[in-house]
């Protein structure tokens, strides 16, 4: 330094000083590039963040649709299989063809369908062709149970040939037709992009979820329908007019009374159920009607049966009055009871004014000596006496069975073979004693086990029958 | 003349630093440390913040992106079922169910048994469902009874307004030919041919793609 003059010296520090100073702004260039750097990928990794939020906040919905999708996977697979599963079909329709009685003469595959495209539907359809011979009946019953089928098949074509003329077969009374028929049915060919994903508390959440899984499961299932049968209309596949000098079944008058009659009959019980509506029956009254619309309801099913059986009503005309306005409202009360109990059906049980009623009508038919009848008051009402322990009519129910008890006691007694032969009514204290069956028996002597002789009077005699006493009179 | 400078060394003017590179020196000392203290202040004030803010988001994300994949994961299972669902009911729309118009049929033809207004029954029907378009034409050779061709038109009338009507896109028009055979009572009846061309249940894909 000391070698240096002051010019050089000054250019010395001045750069050495620069040169750091150039180092360090080097370096905070450097730096700012490594910050810029750094931001972007701070930035990318906040976009990352935000992005996976955005999926965070999507799980809680996302799990419930793939749990309540994933429950109702087994009616999807049900319904479009992804295999064809074409040996189950044909069993299936083997039951459908024994349950409807159609007769089958061919069941052939259809052309295989082709691939679907890349972009096509995910789905590959499987056609089959059916000729049978059926009535129609048989043939509507066919084709419902196999649109009904739980896997998806759809009928595309068909054709029913009349088979016409004097002797065409006949099955339950009805004409056999040729029909040909083609349906189809479909495998999933979407392909699957990975295994089930674990949620976690998956059965909780299923629980929480369970009327949802319901409603889907109702909202996926496809239209079904469901016939019911001829219900006394005829085959429109059948010339209805009558043969020239031939009739089935009885003259048309003689139809047309059998109808008026059973139409009567079921007017009759009509006016029956319309009694029971009234708001004012004694339950005594509900139970008489009740019991007799149960036996005309019961007769009148029989007689109708009869009728059906004897292909009776065979004019074209009367058929379907016939199923209308006798046999489907006969059905209808049959399956109702006729019985339109005005309290309702939520309370099984007799209401405490009933139950009062009840026990106060079995006393006096008691009293009356009509032990039958209150016997039968009870046993017709006895299943609405069933009340549990914590119900406020319980004691009355309890009342009423204890009375039928006597009552049943006091009918048993009724029947016991007890023949007075004398009576000896000692005035003065001592016992008194009776000539019953041949011997002798004294106050307070046991007759059997369960008969005691208990007091003895000149018109009539007490007696002791499982605890009740009971009077017979001379 | 020879001048003695009696002072020490220090005092001497020409050995003391001189003003200029002290201030020079100063002023090169200022901005070194400045500098130094700047690129300090970037390195580890601004680039060290960046740093730990990096760590924690770093670790934010991680833990973020396993919910994230475990979502994707989800919307695959959701997707899968979605698109069976989905093709199920693409399926499901485009099926007739055929029991229940045969039956509605029946009805209309049975008439509640009222053969005053018409008494039809058919010889034949054939039902066939065009693949392309998904339309279906049902042709019914048919007779009513009678000589009075208010019968056709009165079941024609019925078919109009039955259950099915509103998926007919077109009808033949009421027509017929007296027919006799005389081993009926009556012999007399009105032969016709009943065409119904139905809607097809969905859209056909090529009309929509057009559409489009």
């Amino acid at each position: 330094m000391a070698r240096l003059n002051e010019k050089q010296k000054l250019f010395a520090v001045g750069g050495v000083a620069l040169g750091i100073c150039a180092v360090a702004c080097g370096g905070v260039y450097w730096a700012q590039g490594l910050i810029d750097e750094m931001k972007a990928t701070l930035e990318r990794k906040r976009q990352d963040i935000a992005a996976a939020e955005a999926k965070i906040a999507k799980i809680p919905a996302t799990e419930k649709e793939v749990i309540i999708l994933r429950e109702n996977l087994d009616e999807y697979v049900k319904i479009l299989p992804a295999d064809q599963g074409l040996n189950d079909l044909t069993t299936m329709m083997n039951q459908f063809q024994q349950s409807s009685g159609i007769q089958v003469t061919a069941f052939t595959p259809g052309k295989p369908a082709k691939a679907p495209g890349k972009n096509g539907p995910k789905f590959s359809r499987i056609e089959y062709q059916y000729d049978m011979n059926a009535t129609l009946w048989q043939f509507l019953k066919f084709i419902n149970s196999i649109e009904n089928y739980e896997r998806f098949v759809s009928i595309t074509d068909f054709s029913i040939q009349h088979a016409g003329g004097r002797d065409a077969e006949t099955r339950d009374g009805d004409q056999v037709h040729q029909i040909r028929l083609t349906m189809e049915t479909y495998t999933y060919d979407g392909k699957s992009t990975g295994q089930d994903v674990e949620i976690p508390d998956y059965g909780d959440k299923k629980q929480e979820l369970r009327e949802e899984i319901f409603k889907r499961l109702q909202a996926i299932r496809i239209d079904k329908y469901d016939h019911r049968g001829s219900r006394g209309r005829r085959d429109i596949f059948v010339d209805p007019r009558e043969r020239e000098g031939r009739s089935d079944g009885p003259p048309i008058e003689e139809q047309r009374a059998i109808m008026d009659r059973y139409l009567g009959e079921l007017q009759r019980l009509r006016g029956i159920a319309q009694k029971l509506r009234k708001p004012d029956l004694t339950i005594f009254d509900v139970f008489t009607f009740e019991r007799e619309l149960k036996e005309g309801i019961e007769k009148l099913e029989l007689a109708v049966n009869e009728v059906n059986q004897k292909q009776q009503i065979s004019a074209a005309s009367l058929r379907l009055r016939w199923v209308k306005e006798v046999c489907e409202p006969l059905a209808d009360m049959k399956s109702t009871g006729g019985t339109k109990d005005p309290r309702g059906q939520s309370d099984p049980y007799l209401s405490a004014a009933e139950m009062q009623q009840l026990i106060d009508s079995m006393r006096q038919l008691s009293t009356d000596g009509d032990l039958e009848a209150a016997d039968a008051r009870f046993e017709a009402i006895s299943p609405r006496l069933l009340v549990p322990e914590a119900d406020p009519r319980y004691a009355l129910a309890v009342t009423a069975k204890a009375l039928h008890v006597r009552v049943k006691t006091a009918m048993e007694f009724k029947t016991l073979d007890l023949k007075i032969q004398g009576v000896l009514v000692n005035h003065d204290g001592g016992r008194s004693g009776v000539l019953l069956n041949g011997e002798t028996y004294e106050e307070g002597d046991y007759i059997n086990d369960e008969l005691m002789l208990r007091r003895v009077e000149e018109e009539q005699v007490w007696f002791v029958f499982r605890g009740l006493t009971l009077i017979r009179t001379l | 003349m020879i001048r003695i400078n009696l002072l020490p060394v220090e005092y001497r003017r020409g050995n003391r630093i001189s003003p200029k590179l002290l201030a020079t020196a100063f002023g090169s000392a200022l901005a070194v440390a400045a500098s130094i203290g700047w690129f300090g202040i970037v390195y580890f004030g601004e680039l060290g913040e960046l740093e730990r803010q990096d760590v924690a988001v770093t670790a934010e994300l991680a833990q973020k992106k396993k919910k994230g994949e475990y979502y994707d994961k989800l919307e695959a299972n959701r997707l899968d079922y979605s698109s069976r669902v989905q093709t199920i009911q693409d399926i499901g729309r485009s099926r007739r169910v055929w029991s229940k118009f045969v039956d509605e049929l029946v009805d209309v033809v049975n008439n509640n048994g009222d053969a005053e207004r018409h008494l039809a029954w058919f010889d034949a029907m054939t039902v066939r469902t065009d693949q392309r378009t998904r339309g279906t034409q049902i042709t019914l050779p048919g007779l009513v009874q009678g000589n009075e061709l208010s019968k056709i038109a009165n079941l024609h009338r019925d078919i109009e307004a039955a259950p099915f009507a509103a998926d007919i896109a077109s009808k033949s028009p009421p027509a017929g030919k007296v027919e006799s055979d005389k081993t009926r009572v009556p012999p007399e009846s009105f032969r016709f041919q009943l065409q119904l061309n139905l809607k097809p249940m969905v859209e056909p894909a090529s009309t929509t793609r057009r559409g489009k």
